[in-house]
């Protein structure tokens, strides 16, 4: 089994003018396996992996480039491919009991979709699923609320598991928790995850390959053990130094970058990353740089100035 | 050197829910002391009783010697202006209509500053303080980028300048790249101008790096923060 993005271009068309909020992007994800898609809020992380599946944020309309498939063929929302939203206590909704949400999507009816929806309340690690299915979404934890939402997304009984954000509202305790949980199930179900992330530590410790977008491209790509290790890309190696270190003493400077993400109301002609850039050669700003051996970057592949 | 807070023995309760039980603690000038803490340990509540936005049920608050708490009318507002809140989402924390240089001078006008030639003076140092450009005025946030959007927070608190800032999740809504340039706005500034800082997020490592001193929040109460820090 594996999931195939290819050249996936996605503008929006929000009320006024067009972001070109995806510009040609491709990965791989096989069964069993994590990928992690890293990026800033902006850099089309989450609207690259939902937009080609039909989910789009309200009110905007887009074109969408290119192809995500599963085995040759486009994957069905549900049944093949689960989704985990971000911000579990807006995207349930408060006036329904947790069970019967989760009942919804599995297709079941009445007492079998109820049993169904205990048992997978089970399966994501709730300690009393009965009460949970019972509880309006106000009555559990936020570390609660997003296993129950995890239940949901499995309910078709998916092969792959996409996970937009799924520690961003959760306090640091929680944040563990439910990462042990998703671990734990794609372990025993043989899971593609598919992890859409801004959070470096998440990406660490879960992550087989990542790609690292930025202003709608992948910037670097590839195994997890190099590209957190010796990073290439001088954005990816930014993020990474941007992180606060465990041990750093007291009052010691922030690293980080300077400027922000661009806007993408306009086709970017060069490298996206150039203006940031403390290492940007005169090609940067004028020819694209493509992705070479996992890292699109005109210095580092060593195109002349 | 002006800028000590005591924080003594403050309780706070909403009906059934005690928020703040018992918090006392001492933020000496210059300083920069971190809380951290999970969402819901009562925090922000101690945030907001300590800049006078919460009326405690017990406890008090003193500004170097004088109980923030038991002031009223003018000598209040006076006190009041030395101790100033950045918060937590520049997003809806800056009103989208006022330009950056009228969002700066209103607590200018506040205080009282006539004359408007002072006051654009004063909006460009404020802008220069933390480390954007003049220009930048006569803009509205929406044609900001998160990062400067919170900058902004911060040079609004200081506009009064105050001896303490309440710093709650200053960089939270912020992505990891940029967060580091308004980090090392409040480290600068506790350099350049001497003002106290209690810094209050949930990221240990963040707040460690960035304090003298880091106490740990939890149901209300401090803890020893190598509990709370250890359980990461």
């Amino acid at each position: 089994m594996t999931l195939v993005a290819e050249h996936l271009t996605v503008r929006l068309y929000p009320a006024k003018g067009v972001v070109h909020a995806v510009d040609d992007v491709s990965w791989r994800l096989h069964a069993g396996k994590t990928l992690a898609i890293v990026g800033e809020s902006g850099s089309g992380k989450t609207v690259g992996t939902l937009a080609p599946l039909g989910l789009l944020p309200p009110g905007v309309s887009a074109d969408v480039e290119g192809s995500l498939t599963l085995d040759g063929a486009p994957p069905v929302l549900g049944r093949e491919v689960g989704v985990v939203f971000q911000d579990p206590p807006s995207a349930l909704n408060p006036l329904r009991r947790v069970g019967s949400q989760v009942a919804d999507a599995t297709g079941l009816r009445r007492r079998a979709a109820r049993e169904r929806a205990i048992e997978l309340l089970e399966l994501v690690g709730l300690p009393d699923p009965v009460r949970a299915a019972d509880a309006y979404p106000h009555e559990l934890s936020g570390g609660m609320l997003q296993r129950a939402m995890i239940a949901g997304a499995l309910a078709g009984e998916p092969r792959v598991l996409i996970a937009d954000e799924p520690t961003t509202a959760l306090d640091p305790s929680m944040q563990d928790q439910v990462l042990d949980v998703l671990a734990e199930l794609q372990a025993r179900l043989a899971l593609a995850l598919l992890l859409i992330t801004h959070d470096i530590g998440v990406v660490k410790r879960m992550a087989d390959d990542i790609a690292v977008m930025y202003a709608g491209r992948i910037v670097e790509y590839g195994p997890a053990a190099r590209l957190v290790h010796a990073p290439e890309h001088p954005y990816t190696q930014g993020l990474l130094a941007a992180i606060p270190a465990a041990d750093a003493a007291p009052g010691t400077r922030f690293v980080g970058l300077e400027g922000a993400p661009p806007e993408l109301t306009q086709r970017i002609r060069g490298c996206a990353f150039a203006p940031r850039c403390p290492l940007a050669i005169g090609a940067c700003r004028t020819d694209r740089p493509q992705l070479v051996d996992g890292v699109s970057c005109h210095v580092r592949t060593g195109v002349a100035a | 050197m002006n800028g000590r807070l005591v924080v003594d023995d403050v309780h706070v309760r909403f009906g059934d829910v005690v928020a703040v039980d018992g918090v006392s603690l001492d933020l000496a000038p210059g300083e920069i002391l971190g809380l951290v803490g999970d969402s819901g340990c009562g925090k922000t509540t101690l945030a907001r009783v300590i800049v006078g936005l919460e009326q405690p049920q017990a406890g008090r608050v003193f500004l170097d010697g004088e109980d923030l708490t038991a002031l009223r009318g003018a000598r209040r507002r006076e006190v009041r202006r030395r101790v100033q809140l950045v918060f937590q989402d520049p997003e809806s924390s800056l009103s989208p209509r006022l330009t950056i240089g009228q969002t700066l001078e209103e607590p200018l006008l506040v205080a009282g500053m006539r004359s408007r030639r002072e006051r654009v003076k004063r909006v460009t140092e404020l802008l220069e303080l933390v480390g954007l450009p003049a220009t930048l005025a006569g803009r509205r946030p929406r044609a900001l980028s998160g990062g400067q959007r919170q900058r902004i927070g911060i040079a609004r608190a200081l506009a009064s300048k105050p001896d303490v800032l309440v710093c709650d999740e200053p960089v939270s809504s912020l992505d990891a790249s940029v967060r580091a340039q308004v980090m090392n706005v409040l480290l600068d500034l506790r350099d350049e101008l001497d003002v106290s800082v209690l810094l209050i997020a949930h990221d240990h490592d963040l707040v460690r790096q960035a304090s003298d001193r880091v106490l740990a929040m939890a149901a209300g109460r401090l803890g020893s923060p190598a509990q709370a820090l250890q359980r990461r």
